[in-house]
């Protein structure tokens, strides 16, 4: 649903010089977060890249509590905060951290600390407090207004595939922002601001928020729940008439579920989902929502509900409608073949006789740059486009080749890159922790690594016996503290 | 390191070249500048006229008083002027015989009256490295013969971008080769020792010939009357550099090879050869643990070997397998799915319409026409099955494929959900891989509904065939299309 803007008070706004509102409610609700983090080296899994900082803004919450967007805190090494944009810098901790939802809560253990500040007023509902929408930041240690405009609600893509929360776009004539800005209406807060793109944020609203807030309060936070659905529009007279629909199309065409996901085995491939959670689906996957007007079906599976709730589906299955009950599950990226992020996990790798292994996750390839998508190698390419989404029982994760340090230990493999490993001494591998396993059993004197067909050769054969001192030696003089790690 | 395809032919080239005798002639009486008026057709809308322009290369006469020239100079003619040295007056000639895939085509005369007294160049041999040679063509489309000289700087196996799969032996040198150079002769002593065929965008002042092997393997493959192109070994091997990987295959101290990886299906090596079969020499030609020969006293790899014989010719190879040794003889056949993989030339397109969708064959050409960067753009299904799948998987039998590439938009189609490039497996339940089989299938089918099922994703798609069928004249109508089809 789209909000038309009454400019008048935003231009008003805009007239007075910054910090000329002192006594505006957002000083005192409103902190500076200063993040120091150090991601982790994709290609020297072992160490870390060069340290950097970065700022967000932080909502006061009741509670000692501070609101931020979750992906400010990614690889945090030092989290800081600073009342009225002004030190002293005060070091505060992770209350809770959602990735998927994109919303994190810290508090600080200094005392006092929140003694002068003042929790906002949240909305229940972004779009409920009227039209005079504008954001607040501290810039320069003055608080800066600007004004906001209701362009258009989306359903976003998370961390997770088809995992849907909705943001809303707002145009604004805020500068480098997204970066945790409250947005207001009237006096209460009706979002934070998580990115910026132009002249256009996106803000993760209230109702996600209060969500958000409630589930953190449970004695266990419940996540939310993915719908975990691969599906086609059913837009076209032939399509329906052929799965027994008579008049207008209605509904999506199911074409898989991804495994072990909330639908598995539930919703089955060419079942025409008509109806989830009481809401009719349209044929384009779209559904009315009671607020934002049509919406993607995924971001049924979050609003309003949590992973475990069980939402009723109506289908039409075998050209007869049948009712089926779905149960909600969270699901984590790592459940992907190829996860397409490690929230602040370091990268499980292996280095055996100079090869260097590790789990081929997303966050690895976009190592190759901003156009990462175009630059990795085509083999990778083609297996995260065709199979990031496919585990199977026998094959839960992709184990990569990323380098060799060369040595005579390893002559012959040297220029060796991006193969992925598909068997270790005759095993088959799908874990760092099963090559480990695997490394104990050599066959006949030798370690066989055996890769499917890509760059180089595919199988490499090394002499077992000095095997475990070749390592250590080639460790040493490249100087890879750790021979190891494994997931936790 | 892994071999790549590689095209074999060509018996020695002392055995099959005609040498022409006599007294020495002038190099450019013998060297003509070729007019190509092309009309290339849109694989994107088959049904069109296509693109027209032209292009201007050289060539030279040889004997029989043909003459020889690049593939890529003739490609796509529609109409071929000949020029000959301070002649204006055009000849018009045509495409005798063409080979894409060592870019090397022969062109006769409407009238060979013109040419009777024309001097035929005769053939030498792989020119020494650092040795002098001169090459002579009609650069930039002038009109005026030019030679520029420089010396052999480099043999080596590279790839021939005119059909962009193969890739023989080719000679560097920095005598300017410029576009229309293309197609004449590389002269040493009188004599010719190469085609000048391509440059490199990336190197200054480097053109690159091809050296008189591949063209005595082009001509001696024409003897019967038909060129049949280079056949493959279709085998991928590694280099044996690792002493481990050495003692775990049973090699002897002093023994060499090369470890067979992949055998491709349908080709010569699959027949006789097993993975992981140790290579240990090749024709006749020791391998060593690196996958190269020493071949007319340079070491290039082993895949020039096979690169000397004709389709049917035998290759003997002696190997190890589970450590006992033997030798077995490859006969070498030609690659059918390779042309696919391969730049197109002088072909209509296959296509067919029916309801406005437009289907054709999964090939190079059709791929293109996804975008200029296919490669990474395209849907990876297309990629992986064109070019990685038939060098991956051993079980997997390289054929043909058949996909949706335009929807022409139609009440009858516009609704319903359609997917481009995207590989079809069944048509009404039949499974399809030719254009071919798509219209057998639809023209078959009686049901109410045309059913496509697409091999990736579970996709599905459904016209009503009734209505379908009604409109289908219509919809070629008002698309000006002349044709529903080309098979």
């Amino acid at each position: 649903m789209n909000k038309l803007l009454l400019p008048f008070l935003s231009l008003l706004l805009l007239a007075l010089p910054a910090g000329a509102r002192p006594d505006h409610p957002a000083e005192y609700q409103l902190v500076t977060v200063r993040v120091t983090y150090q991601a982790w080296n994709e290609y020297r899994p072992w160490q870390k890249a060069k340290p950097r900082n970065r700022t967000c803004l932080g909502t006061v919450m009741p509670g000692n509590r501070i609101l931020v967007p979750a992906a400010y805190l990614d690889d945090a090494t030092l989290i800081q905060l600073e009342k009225f944009d002004r030190p002293p810098r005060i070091p505060a901790r992770i209350v809770h951290c959602d990735n998927q939802v994109g919303l994190a809560i810290l508090t600080t253990d200094e005392p006092g600390f929140f003694d002068n500040l003042k929790p906002v007023d949240l909305a229940e509902t972004a779009d409920a407090e009227g039209e005079d929408f504008y954001c607040v930041a501290w810039k320069s240690s003055q608080l800066t207004f600007s004004s906001c405009r209701w362009s258009q609600v989306k359903v976003f893509k998370s961390s997770v595939p088809y995992f849907g929360y909705a943001g809303i776009y707002f145009i604004t004539d805020l500068k480098s922002g997204g970066r945790g800005e409250p947005v207001f209406s009237g006096d209460r807060m009706i979002g934070i601001a998580r990115s910026q793109s132009g002249n256009r944020i996106t803000v993760i609203p209230a109702e996600l928020i209060q969500a958000y807030l409630h589930a953190v309060d449970l004695p266990e936070y419940p996540s939310f729940g993915r719908l975990g659905i691969d599906y086609q529009y059913n837009r076209g007279k032939a399509q329906a008439a052929h799965f027994g629909q008579t008049g207008a199309p209605a509904g999506i065409l199911i074409r898989s579920c991804f495994p072990n996901g909330s639908a598995d085995g539930i919703l089955l491939p060419d079942d025409i989902l008509l109806e989830l959670d009481g809401h009719a689906i349209n044929s384009q996957g779209d559904y009315l929502h009671p607020r934002y007007g049509l919406m993607g079906l995924n971001l049924i599976a979050t609003d309003g509900h949590y992973a475990g709730d069980v939402l009723t589906a109506k289908v039409l299955r075998n050209k007869e409608e049948t009712t089926v009950e779905v149960p909600l599950k969270n699901t984590q990226p790592s459940a992907a073949l190829i996860p397409a992020a490690r929230p602040d996990l370091p990268p499980p790798y292996l280095v055996a006789g100079g090869f260097v292994f590790r789990e081929l996750d997303v966050p690895y390839l976009k190592a190759w740059g901003k156009d990462w998508e175009n630059n990795i190698p085509p083999t990778l390419r083609i297996l995260n486009e065709m199979r990031s989404e496919s585990p199977t029982p026998e094959q839960q994760r992709l184990i990569v080749l990323t380098d060799v340090f060369p040595d005579d230990y390893n002559l012959g493999y040297h220029e060796m890159a991006q193969n992925i490993v598909k068997s270790v001494n005759g095993r088959s591998i799908d874990s760092i922790r099963e090559m480990e396993e695997a490394f104990q059993h050599p066959e006949d004197g030798f370690h066989v690594i055996e890769f499917l067909p890509g760059y180089g050769t595919s199988k490499v054969i090394l002499d077992a016996a000095p095997f475990k001192d070749a390592t250590a030696a080639i460790m040493e003089k490249y100087q890879i503290p750790t021979r190891i790690r494994l997931n936790p | 390191m892994r071999h790549r395809i590689r095209f074999c032919g060509a018996v020695l080239l002392a055995l099959s070249i005609q040498w022409t005798a006599g007294a020495q002639a002038r190099v450019e009486d013998s060297v003509v500048k070729i007019m190509n008026q092309y009309n290339r057709f849109s694989w994107y809308a088959p049904w069109e006229s296509g693109a027209t322009g032209s292009g201007m290369g050289s060539g030279f006469v040889i004997s029989g008083k043909r003459i020889l020239t690049n593939a890529h100079v003739v490609s796509d003619s529609a109409m071929l002027l000949v020029y000959f040295y301070n002649d204006p007056t055009p000849y018009p000639a045509r495409v005798a015989a063409i080979g894409h895939d060592c870019d090397l085509a022969i062109l006769e005369l409407a009238d060979p009256s013109r040419i009777a007294e024309v001097p035929e160049l005769e053939f030498d041999a792989l020119p020494p490295l650092r040795s002098r040679v001169v090459t002579y063509g009609y650069p930039a489309g002038g009109k005026l013969l030019s030679s520029t000289a420089g010396v052999v700087s480099r043999i080596e196996v590279k790839d021939y971008v005119h059909s962009g799969m193969d890739s023989h032996l080719t000679v560097q040198t920095d005598a300017a080769i410029n576009p229309g150079n293309s197609g004449g002769p590389v002269i040493q002593d009188g004599k010719v020792v190469g085609v000048a065929f391509q440059g490199n965008q990336q190197l200054e002042n480097m053109g690159f010939f091809i050296p008189v092997q591949v063209v005595d393997h082009f001509l001696t493959d024409l003897k019967d009357g038909k060129y049949d192109g280079y056949p493959e070994l279709g085998l991928f091997a590694a280099t044996l550099d690792s002493p481990a990987a050495r003692r775990y295959a049973g090699m002897k101290e002093g023994e060499t090879g090369i470890r067979v990886e992949h055998l491709i299906r349908g080709c010569g090596a699959e027949t006789v050869l097993q993975k992981d079969d140790i290579i240990t020499s090749i024709g006749g030609y020791p391998v060593a643990n690196d996958g190269t020969v020493e071949w007319n006293g340079m070491r290039l790899d082993f895949g020039i070997v096979a690169d000397q014989l004709q389709k049917g010719e035998t290759l003997p190879v002696e190997l190890i397998r589970a450590k006992g040794r033997m030798m077995v003889e490859i006969e070498l056949n030609h690659y059918n799915p390779l042309e696919a993989k391969s730049n197109l030339y002088d072909i209509k397109p296959t296509y067919f319409v029916y309801a406005g969708l437009v289907f054709a064959p999964l090939n190079r050409e059709t791929i293109k026409t996804y975008s200029e960067k296919w490669v990474q753009e395209a849907p990876q299904e297309l990629v992986n099955e064109m070019y990685f799948r038939y060098l991956e998987d051993n079980d997997f039998a390289d054929a043909p494929q058949v996909m949706v590439i335009r929807r022409l938009d139609h009440e009858v189609n516009v609704e319903e959900m359609l997917y481009t490039y995207r590989l079809l497996d069944t048509v009404n339940g039949k499974t399809v891989r030719t254009v071919a089989d798509v219209v057998e299938a639809i023209e078959g089918n009686t049901a109410d509904q045309h059913l496509i099922r697409l091999q990736h994703g579970n996709r599905l798609m459904v016209l009503n065939r009734e209505e379908a069928d009604a409109v289908n004249t219509e919809i070629l109508e008002k698309y000006a299309i002349p044709k529903d089809r080309n098979l």
